[in-house]
């Protein structure tokens, strides 16, 4: 058994103020209300503990969102150790209720780098040698660490699901590596996560974030999305809702053509740097808003980053500059010729960093495949080899159908002579696997 | 009156008699009366003055020293509050919690939550101290021993208690 390299805290959790966990509870409770989808698999799997013996280490933003999945989770049976993807996006009363509940939570708002690695370490590494037979992750970072530096603790893991698109982006490098060692699901490309939570979940908060940290009229602002996948939809939208000027740069000549068909000027960063007023990147790349981009632009703009990573926006190349804290999260970077421009959460998720992330509705949808996926690997992980897999369009439109009646959608059934007309079985799947939405 | 024209009122306060005879000089080159009692008297009272006086202004020296050794310490934790919370920290402060004080290899300070056993094998940066901090916003190091601020228990402990009482 590999030596812990971490040392066990008694009590076993580490977050910022523990008396924040009534406050988290009550909030915990609200979201409940809004997380059908959690919630029905709750009931459906009341006294059956379909995850009995799970011991799952997860990774992913320690919000009151999160917190509703991690009590799914051991209401089906699991035991759970928590850590945050982010170092700015946990919600501190979120994991104090956790840590409060009795689930070792490892998460602050406001970690720095060592501090990261120290809380995924822990959920690794339980006392009386708890070891993860699971992995949840968002990003990879839990997986990359299992794989690179554990790797001798993955023979015990029966597989791992994935949340988001960067995560899922490196499992499917590692398979064609073939350095992928578990059977992993990919949550993200579930039609009910990715065509909801970046589309439908960064509509709401982007503007969130921005707003919380900035107060900006986005009306009559030029605002600039770089990248026009899910997440650049829904931003582009969300802008285009509260009446700005949107523009929008790609590289895919399909999305390009898609937000130019939406009314969207299509336009380069080079050329446009000096004339937006609110500049959000949400490619997943690297260096799309580069330093001479943030040379050019005007006084007082705002530069964000809604992508999983910190590396769209080139911060370390800012660095040299002088660097003014307004509040946290918010800062001003003064270049050398007085001219400032406000970057926000240090080019970390901005929704995260500055609002609270996603709304609950539209989390219960990706968390509810999330569980579904942990089902599936737990009982099932025999029938999957080391590559990524995306969930059967039959649960996926399972998920879709528990979050329904909460907003009143009436959904008609078809008849037997109509499903026979379009060749689908009367309760569906209702599409073949390669239909898009 | 009499025939010198000298008036009744007067009998007995002033000298009638000869000049030479008066008890009090009435010469302007008379020396003046208990001349060297006089000025003995004035010289004890001087001293006895200056002896109070001083040894009141010495209290009051030794009170300007106090206050002003005071003062100092006051601004100098004051410099030093400041230093610390201008300390690079992304996370929010509560008042009442400890932190931890690390030292990175290029000399810049951080704030952490994590207490040096915390880290497991051993902290990744330089430890320096841990600081309490107090309900005024001031730090307590840990190493400062008995002076470890217990207000904010106290303040918590009182305010559970009546909370529970009404």
């Amino acid at each position: 058994m590999t030596q812990s390299p971490v040392k066990n805290l008694d009590p076993d959790y580490k977050v910022a103020d523990i008396s924040l966990a009534d406050w988290g509870r009550k909030e915990v409770a609200i979201a409940e209300t809004e997380m059908p989808g959690l919630m029905a698999l709750r009931e459906e799997y009341k006294g059956k503990n379909p995850l009995k013996g799970a011991r799952i280490a997860g990774c992913l933003h320690m919000t009151i969102q999160t917190a509703v999945l991690m009590e799914t989770l051991v209401e089906l049976g699991a035991e759970v150790r928590w850590s945050s993807c982010n170092i700015f996006s946990t919600q501190d009363q979120a994991a104090a209720a956790m840590a409060a509940a009795g689930i070792p939570t490892f998460a602050w708002k406001g970690e720095n780098e060592e501090e990261f690695w120290w809380c995924i370490e822990q959920t690794i590494f339980g006392p009386n040698n708890w070891r993860p037979n699971m992995i949840l992750d968002d990003g990879g970072d839990l997986t990359q660490i299992m794989h690179e530096k554990y790797p001798e603790l993955l023979k015990e893991v029966r597989g791992l699901s994935e949340e988001t698109t960067t995560g899922v982006h490196r499992l499917y490098e590692m398979m064609k590596a073939g350095s992928l060692k578990v059977p992993a699901i990919n949550v993200n490309d579930s039609v009910t996560k990715s065509k909801f939570d970046n589309l439908y979940g960064c509509r709401e908060s982007l503007i969130d974030g921005i707003k919380r940290a900035t107060d900006v009229m986005i009306a009559g602002k030029i605002c600039i999305v770089l990248g026009y996948g899910d997440v650049g939809k829904g931003c582009a939208q969300a802008f285009r809702g509260m009446g700005a000027t949107v523009w929008v740069t790609e590289i895919d000549p399909i999305c390009a053509l898609q937000a130019a068909m939406e009314g969207y000027r299509v336009v380069r960063m080079d050329e446009v740097a000096d004339q937006g007023d609110i500049f959000v990147t949400t490619t997943g790349n690297i260096k799309v808003i580069t330093h001479d981009h943030m040379l050019k632009m005007k006084d007082e703009a705002i530069v964000c980053n809604i992508g999983h990573f910190d590396s769209e926006i080139d911060i370390a190349a800012l660095r040299k500059y002088k660097w003014e804290n307004i509040k946290p999260q918010v800062d001003h970077v003064i270049f050398p010729d007085g001219k400032k421009i406000i970057v926000l959460a240090e080019g970390r998720l901005v929704n995260l960093g500055c609002a609270t992330g996603h709304p609950s509705f539209v989390m219960s949808a990706s968390f509810t495949n999330q569980v579904m996926a942990q089902i599936e690997l737990w009982k099932n992980s025999k029938n999957y080899k080391n590559e990524v897999y995306v969930l059967p369009k039959k649960l996926d439109e399972q998920v879709a159908r528990f979050h329904l009646k909460k907003i009143g959608v009436n959904l008609t059934t078809l008849t037997g002579d109509q499903a026979k007309y379009i060749s689908v079985p009367v309760e569906g799947p209702y599409k073949p696997d390669h239909y898009r939405y | 009156m009499d025939n010198n024209g000298k008036s009744d009122k007067y009998k007995g306060d002033v000298h009638g008699g000869a000049e030479h005879a008066a008890p009090y000089p009435l010469s302007r080159l008379a020396p003046q009366i208990g001349l060297i009692d006089l000025a003995r008297e004035i010289t004890q009272a001087d001293k006895v003055i200056n002896v109070r006086v001083s040894a009141k202004l010495q209290v009051l020296v030794d009170q300007i020293r106090v206050l002003q050794d005071e003062a100092r310490a006051v601004l100098n934790a004051a410099a030093r509050d400041q230093e610390l919370h201008q300390i690079p920290c992304s996370f929010e402060k509560k008042p009442g919690k400890l932190y931890h004080l690390y030292r990175r290899a290029d000399a810049s300070p951080y704030f952490s939550l994590l207490a040096p056993a915390e880290w497991g094998t051993q902290p990744p940066h330089q430890y320096v101290d841990s600081y309490t901090l107090n309900g005024d916003m001031s730090w307590t190091a840990s190493s400062d021993g008995d002076s470890k601020d217990d207000t904010h228990e106290l303040v918590r402990r009182l305010l559970a208690f009546s909370s529970t009482e009404i």
